[in-house]
């Protein structure tokens, strides 16, 4: 293919991609790597790369804007940061040494896992119960804004949350995506944490995790500009008209049809995995 | 608990969105310039040789767009463009060195020893081979 008719190409898959992944809340990298290796036959090492780019520059965008909010809790964030970052190392160093059809089965499963998530109803959890003395030696408990008033709230069983941010880690390096829903579960039902400071912590934290393996992925070949750049200039574009679009759309529906069609996409990534064509 | 250093949380703010648009206009410039005389190269990623070892380290990568050699075969747009990519890379770091000032404001010793064991990390993962 030319240059430019790639470059176009890519840039309309990616902001589709970006679209999507704000519209569900997956996020674009979980969605622009499968579009890129199964629509475009691109080898899966330069799209997780290029995905990985995309979602660092998501991340720091929303986060940019929670960072006035007051959502975020950057106390528990930076916390869970010490297992994110080593797991990301620790995938990024498994990426090139497990072949590229595992590679695609595992994130089939991912995403597959991911877009059930999505569909489910979201229940409130309650406030934690019992707040660990460890989460009150670190200050993890906090306040949030609500629309009306400030509400507290308290941090539990922060061992097994931070042990699921290491697996979330070692996802976001092997995969090259965000690993948000993993890290909304991890705080919002294992931590007790409100699902709101949950998402908006996460998605801080997301491009301090993505860097981790970013570094390695740039040494490994894996960060090609011609490539990169417009998966990320997409992502970023169509993620953006999507938190412009989402007060206005029937979200519920959205996110239920959504759901179907990355699962359709996650067993195709599965099947073209397991035939070894990926 | 957040920041509470208004200005600092300003200045983390402020970083977060010139990081992205700095990667936006210096890669939309890089890419002008590679698209501009390149239009027409047949690209393919069905098979992974690994970006150009130029592009593998930001020191080959800005030698690259700023004092190419003769005998260099890699664009100087996409060098211009990977610049980018890598300013973009660059935003969280320094949003984590920012955080270890914010709670040494704040003299909460505990999360500058754990904020720098975070930064430690990243800068080892930029030493791992």
């Amino acid at each position: 293919m030319p240059a430019y008719e790639f470059t176009i190409v890519v840039f309309c898959v990616a902001t589709a991609a970006g679209l999507v992944g704000s519209l569900t809340g997956l996020g674009g990298g979980v969605i622009v790597t499968p579009a890129l290796t199964l629509m475009l036959g691109v080898d899966i090492r330069y799209a997780i790369g290029a995905s990985l780019v995309s979602v660092i520059a998501t991340s720091s965008g929303a986060a940019a804007a929670y960072v006035r909010d007051g959502l975020s809790n950057i106390r528990i964030g930076m916390f869970l940061e010490l297992a994110t970052t080593v797991g990301a190392i620790c995938g990024a160093m498994l990426a090139s040494r497990i072949p590229t059809a595992a590679l695609a089965v595992i994130f089939g499963l991912v995403l597959l896992h991911s877009a059930w998530q999505t569909s489910q109803m979201r229940k409130e959890t309650g406030v934690a119960v019992n707040p660990s003395p460890l989460a009150e030696r670190l200050k993890l408990n906090g306040v949030y804004r609500s629309r009306t008033d400030a509400i507290p709230y308290s941090v539990t069983h922060p061992g097994p949350g931070f042990g699921l941010m290491y697996i979330a880690g070692i996802l976001s390096g092997l995969l090259g995506i965000g690993s948000g829903a993993l890290k909304v579960i991890a705080m919002d039902r294992i931590m007790g944490i409100p699902f709101k400071v949950s998402t908006a912590t996460s998605s801080f934290m997301i491009g301090v995790t993505g860097v981790a393996s970013a570094a390695i992925y740039l040494k490994r070949g894996y960060i090609h500009p011609v490539i990169a750049l417009p998966v990320m200039l997409g992502v970023l574009g169509g993620s953006m008209v999507g938190a412009r679009l989402l007060p206005r759309l029937p979200v519920p529906m959205l996110r239920r049809l959504f759901a179907v069609v990355v699962g359709v996409i996650a067993i195709q990534m599965i099947v073209e995995g397991l035939r070894g064509k990926v | 608990m957040d920041i509470q250093d208004k200005q600092l949380q300003r200045l983390i703010g402020f970083t977060l969105r010139s990081g992205v648009l700095v990667a936006v206009i210096v890669g939309l410039l890089g890419g002008a310039i590679f698209l501009g005389s390149h239009q027409a190269d047949p690209v393919s990623f069905h098979t992974f040789t690994g970006a150009h070892s130029l592009f593998a380290s930001p020191r080959g990568t800005v030698q690259q767009a700023f004092r190419p050699q003769a005998q260099d075969t890699v664009n100087r747009g996409l060098a211009i463009a990977q610049i980018g990519i890598i300013c973009l890379l660059l935003t969280p770091i320094i949003r984590v060195a920012l955080s270890i000032v914010g709670f040494a404001l704040e003299r909460d010793g505990t999360y500058v020893v754990i904020t720098a064991i975070v930064l430690a990390t990243l800068t080892c993962s930029m030493l791992l081979h």
